[in-house]
């Protein structure tokens, strides 16, 4: 559904660097990394909003800088919180989004405001933060969209309105041939939902695969100080030395059985922080 | 396009910026100043463009299945809409003016073709400079002050020619139908300029809009 090679985009000092992923039908892809790590400067490049220097996208096949009108009637692309036009009644916001789309269906928005607790007759300003994100993907689902594409959607969320976020995605795809691409910092929102992983730090890629590989691949140690040899320091992806021992990243490959620590299951999060922070001493 | 059109009408434009089409209704002032009818502009532009702004209409427009030249004709056509529309009416309003209420003679340029051929001329290089300027980087408070200064500088260069330099000041200023050819030609020059240049506006800030990251 979605192929990107090698992607290039130089922007003022920064610059985003050989990305390159695949994101099957039916499938959902987290897509991590700190802020400024180039989360959105790619997602703009995959709606088309900013054109990119190098590399390749593909969308259903086809080619994006050259058919990405068509691509985009079944791309929905949702940024944060829908706060356009604040003083435009949701259903009149939804009018004009509409006529942009040749599938679109006003019924189905109509609906999808209902699923969400939104109010079409009030205004955009009238909504709370996590309605207006439900707004915006409301928007993003109103054109049966195959490809969703939602750039920090729970940034700003409280918990609960995360949980129902989240629900709502997994309901999307029981409607199946859709692919979910959702960005986040917040990793936690990736545990119960993704399918696969992308993680950029500073423009570059560190990894891409599937959720699960990236959490077997990796194990995350425990051990006293002075079992942190050079040999295993060196094996390291990132440690946090204490006065007492230390914790670390490493890849289930590099672990041997010599090595004197306790081995568990890193969470997504931890396999974030110890990839871009290599070394804490506290 | 066309989408684009109509969403700038329902989503951007108020009850309050149809209301600056009234202004021509001035024209029927005495003696009033025709320079100042060229400046009803400005209300559009000013009241619409910061309301884009506020209305984070970029980040709405994102995701749409769009060109980025459409974004830029339809921007483009909300400022044409507004320049001609209120030229149009202040045509018709001096019209009356001049063939029902008889007064000709007006401080400065008095109501001729001249006066249309300068206000296109005006027009082009606020053209010219805010559309140039808008599209490099979308700052809208710098784009439009550089554009007014530039109107201002050619408007007031015209207004010179046409009241100071002799035979410019024979033939432009006055109603006087022995200079008929002469305030055709502005009228002529002003309308190549006023075409040519929305055409060269349009391909130049396409091109910078292009190469700027949203």
């Amino acid at each position: 559904m979605l192929k990107v090679e090698n992607l290039r985009k130089k922007y003022h000092s920064f610059l985003l660097d050989g990305i390159s992923f695949i994101l099957p039908e039916g499938y959902i892809l987290g897509f991590i990394g700190q802020n400024g790590a180039g989360k959105s400067t790619t997602i703009k490049c995959l709606t088309g909003v900013n054109s990119y220097d190098e590399g390749e996208i593909s969308v259903f096949g086809k080619d994006l800088r050259t058919n990405s009108l068509d691509i985009l009637q079944d791309v929905g692309f949702s940024s944060g919180a829908m706060d356009c036009y604040p003083n435009e009644k949701v259903e009149k916001i939804g009018k004009v989004y509409g006529m942009f789309f040749k599938k679109y269906d006003e019924k189905r928005f109509l609906r999808l405001c209902e699923t969400f607790h939104i109010d079409p007759s009030k205004k955009v300003r009238e909504l709370s933060q996590g309605m207006k994100v439900k707004l915006g993907i409301a928007l993003a689902l109103s054109h049966d969209a195959k490809l969703i594409i939602l750039d920090e959607p729970t940034s700003g969320l409280d918990p609960v309105a995360r949980e129902e976020l989240l629900d709502l995605l997994q309901k999307i795809m029981e409607q199946g041939n859709r692919s979910i691409l959702f960005s986040t910092h917040v990793t936690s929102d990736l545990d119960k939902c993704a399918d696969y992983i992308l993680f950029i730090d500073d423009g570059k890629q560190i990894l891409f695969d599937t959720k699960d590989n990236i959490i077997d691949g990796h194990a995350l140690i425990r051990g006293k100080k002075d079992a942190l040899t050079g040999s295993l320091k060196e094996r390291l992806i990132g440690q946090k030395i204490t006065p007492v021992g230390f914790t670390g990243l490493i890849k289930r490959e590099d672990l041997f059985d010599s090595d004197d620590v306790e081995t568990s299951v890193p969470t997504l999060e931890d396999i974030m922080v110890y990839y871009v922070k290599e070394e804490i001493v506290l | 396009m066309k989408q684009l059109i109509k969403k700038e009408f329902i989503l951007g434009w108020k009850w309050y910026n149809y209301l600056f089409f009234v202004f021509p209704l001035m024209v029927f002032i005495p003696e009033y100043p025709l320079f100042t009818s060229v400046l009803y502009m400005f209300f559009f532009v000013t009241t619409l463009f910061p309301s884009f702004i506020a209305n984070n209409d970029f980040k709405f427009m994102s995701g749409l299945p769009i060109r980025r030249k459409d974004i830029v004709a339809s921007k483009f056509f909300n400022i044409l809409f507004g320049q001609t529309g209120t030229l149009f009416l202040t045509v018709v309003c001096l019209l009356i003016k001049v063939f029902v209420i008889k007064e000709t003679a007006l401080p400065l340029i008095d109501p001729n073709f001249a006066f249309i051929g300068m206000t296109l001329i005006e027009y082009s290089v606020f053209n010219m400079i805010f559309m140039t300027q808008y599209f490099k980087d979308l700052k809208f408070p710098k784009s439009v002050l550089l554009s007014i200064l530039g109107f201002f500088a050619v408007t007031g260069l015209l207004e010179v020619l046409a009241q100071v330099v002799p035979p410019f000041k024979t033939a432009l200023d006055t109603m006087d139908v022995k200079y008929i050819g002469w305030r055709l030609a502005v009228l002529a020059v002003g309308s190549v300029a006023y075409v040519g240049g929305a055409a060269l506006s349009f391909r130049l800030a396409c091109k910078r809009f292009y190469g700027y990251n949203m």
